[in-house]
């Protein structure tokens, strides 16, 4: 995911503090939203290291007054899409989980204790497996509007289409979403 | 407003996105019509379920990632004099805990010397959120805006 | 008949009239009454400024009329996704973190029973007086200034929806006329479609009691006596200021009686042990004092001061948003 980088121009302590602030405040609604956009954990975290790098080399160019976290979501999705577009065309495989790396012998990861596992399991998966069925325009759109609680407009910024586009997508997802949880097995 | 919204319209007035004459009207309508209400708690329930599967998902920002950003950062200005570096290096993440560590092993001993009587000690806090959850009792004072029950830990739940 | 006046209240909306102001002290009982009838979600922000430093809480909110309410804490970053729920006179507290829901009662029942009670003490204390109208959240709103009689001080500005008379900010000045607390509702929304499942508890965390707070009682005579030792009052207090509820509770074993005073916005704790258990202050910057001679020892939290000192085995703590020379007064007239 990682595009060659310019170089960087000497650092002065308030781009420093700058970053170090946007991390701190913003670090952890930037990666739950590439999550939630991504539905892959590596690509969260790629997504979100090179959006505060960006957010690093243009500072400047932020507005004080204005939103933050529309302006980190703005890369994020202008990231995830081109990623997407990338590697569009190309086979890509799941990888089995038993190929993930063994370094949590014996004590595993926080974020896969059995009674989360059992929690997500039980409360989320239909509506995790619904999500990922949506087109990601569709995912866009009904994460900002219904999670993060954005206005249409300032999800048309985000994203960058038309107030109107944004509402027809928004309906359109919530139909279809509605659809895919309806078609899911109920549980015995 | 006399006919029945649409199921757009429902989805806009959920996200606040109607004018706010037709929202009004939009409420009117709700108040008298069990069909369009129960229309409308359809989709706000959708919503609930979005934002709880989204609250149940919730992670914390890896601290790798946060390693990756700074390691990518300070390996562009590798060029730079030990002076910017060491300025670099004591931003706020690293200089506020050393200073903290330093403050509360101050303190720490200050007390350990104060308290060598044996005799029990009540933390500030538990004053404070008593105090702050007393003024509830008060007009136009919500008392405390966050419970302590999500800052203290549960040996410091306070009073039996 | 709540539906009826919905529809008066929406009916008025629709016409585009603002209702003519009624007499201040009339729209502030109403304000105090009005989360009993008014559902609405929106996103709080409390701002509470100290000398040394200033919290900001931000919490999306979601209120159910008459008594159920969700927060959904957004800021600061720590309390990220956590919430509190309150179900009458129960509060859940959901920490996402720890994944444990602390479950306190509130053994009062009803707090807006005691805020009633002591709207008496704010208006004899405080003039209130309309100043120009504003607008909140694109809501016009009349703005109510709560002068302190006696210092002529404004201490609090409260700003109440013109049309359902919900209080959508208010701020509080310190005696030096500097803003300290500010509470603002932003992107306010009213709605009676609030859905249930929005009260309702998460599954699987580990459930826990929360701190059993003593139970208040407004007869300040009957606490003192059932504190199990001589317990000391102020002798002085500023000028309004009275009595107006205390309880004893158990705080490691150690029976700890707390009184509280005030003038219907301004507050003072006073707490008292005699077992020899000192305030432990080693979680803040505490810098020393004196009250009336005895070493002593304060904190600043936000706007609130915390001073701890002791009188042989009997020890102190008084907590209020008062300044610290006026804390400093009340303390040393609490000692024989």
């Amino acid at each position: 995911m990682a595009a060659p980088r310019k170089p960087f121009d000497p650092p002065s302590p308030q781009q420093t503090a700058f970053l170090e602030r946007a991390i701190n405040e913003y670090g952890r609604a930037t990666y739950n939203y590439a999550l939630r956009l991504s539905h892959n954990e590596a690509d969260a975290r790629d997504l979100t290291q090179e959006a505060f790098i960006r957010v690093y080399r243009a500072w400047r160019s932020f507005q004080p007054g204005t939103s933050f976290l529309s302006w980190i979501y703005r890369i994020v999705t202008n990231l995830h899409r081109d990623e997407l577009r990338r590697r569009k065309g190309r086979y890509q495989e799941e990888i089995p989980e038993d190929n993930a790396p063994q370094q949590f012998k014996g004590a595993r990861p926080l974020a896969t204790e059995p009674i989360e596992e059992l929690v997500d399991r039980q409360l989320s998966e239909p509506m995790s497996k619904a999500l990922a069925g949506l087109s990601l325009e569709q995912r866009q759109v009904l994460i900002l509007a219904d999670v993060e609680e954005y206005s249409y407009q300032e999800i048309a910024d985000i994203v960058g289409c038309s107030i109107g586009t944004v509402r027809s997508r928004l309906h359109r997802a919530r139909h279809q979403l509605r659809r895919l949880i309806e078609s899911q097995p109920k549980p015995s | 407003m006399k006919s029945h919204p649409s199921q757009e319209q429902l989805i806009d007035y959920l996200h606040g996105e109607l004018a706010p004459g037709e929202d009004a009207a939009f409420l009117l309508h709700l108040e008298g019509c069990d069909d369009c209400r129960g229309r409308y708690e359809d989709e706000a329930h959708l919503t609930e379920s979005l934002r709880s599967f989204a609250r149940s998902t919730e992670r914390e920002l890896p601290a790798g990632v946060r390693a990756v950003i700074w390691s990518a950062v300070e390996s562009s200005h590798r060029e730079l004099g030990w002076a910017q570096r060491l300025a670099a290096w004591l931003r706020p993440a690293v200089a506020i805990p050393v200073a903290a560590t330093l403050v509360v092993a101050a303190f720490v001993g200050y007390d350990s010397v104060a308290h060598r009587s044996g005799a029990p000690t009540i933390d500030a806090a538990y004053y404070l959120d008593d105090h702050a959850a007393l003024t509830s009792a008060v007009p136009f004072n919500e008392g405390n805006t966050v419970p302590a029950a999500l800052f203290t830990t549960e040996s410091a739940d306070g009073a039996q | 008949m709540a539906r009826n006046s919905g529809l008066l209240l929406l009916a008025a909306v629709l016409m585009g009239g603002t209702p003519a102001p009624p007499p201040p002290a009339d729209l502030l009982r109403d304000a105090m009454n009005a989360p009993e009838r008014i559902s609405y979600v929106g996103e709080v922000q409390v701002l509470r400024i100290g000398a040394e430093r200033s919290d900001a809480t931000i919490y999306r909110i979601e209120h159910r009329a008459p008594d159920r309410t969700r927060r959904w804490y957004v800021a600061p970053q720590d309390l990220y996704g956590d919430s509190v729920i309150t179900r009458g006179s129960t509060t859940y507290s959901i920490d996402v973190k720890r994944e444990r829901l602390v479950i306190s009662q509130d053994e009062d029942a009803d707090e807006q029973i005691a805020a009633r009670s002591n709207f008496g003490i704010l208006m004899a204390n405080y003039n209130a007086v309309y100043a120009p109208d504003e607008t909140v959240s694109g809501r016009a709103v009349y703005v109510v200034l709560l002068n302190n009689k006696y210092t002529g001080q404004t201490t609090m500005r409260v700003h109440i929806d013109a049309q359902t008379h919900l209080v959508l900010e208010r701020q509080q000045y310190g005696s030096n006329g500097s803003l300290i607390a500010q509470t603002r509702m932003e992107q306010i929304r009213y709605t009676n479609a609030i859905p249930t499942a929005v009260f309702e508890l998460p599954a699987g965390l580990n459930r826990v009691n929360g701190a059993a707070r003593g139970q208040e009682s407004t007869d300040i005579a009957h606490v003192i006596s059932s504190a199990g030792f001589t317990a000391q009052v102020p002798k002085y207090l500023p000028e309004g200021f009275s009595p107006i509820a205390g309880d004893v509770v158990s705080i490691q074993d150690v029976p700890t009686l707390h009184l509280i005073y005030s003038d219907g916005i301004r507050t003072v704790s006073l707490f008292q042990n005699e077992k020899n258990a000192a305030a432990d202050l080693s979680h803040y910057h505490a810098i020393a004092t004196t009250v009336a001679e005895h070493p002593a020892r304060y904190v600043e939290e936000g706007p609130t001061t915390l001073v701890a000192w002791s009188d042989g085995n009997r020890h102190f703590a008084l907590v209020g948003d008062l300044s610290l020379t006026e804390l400093e007064k009340i303390g040393a007239s609490v000692l024989p």
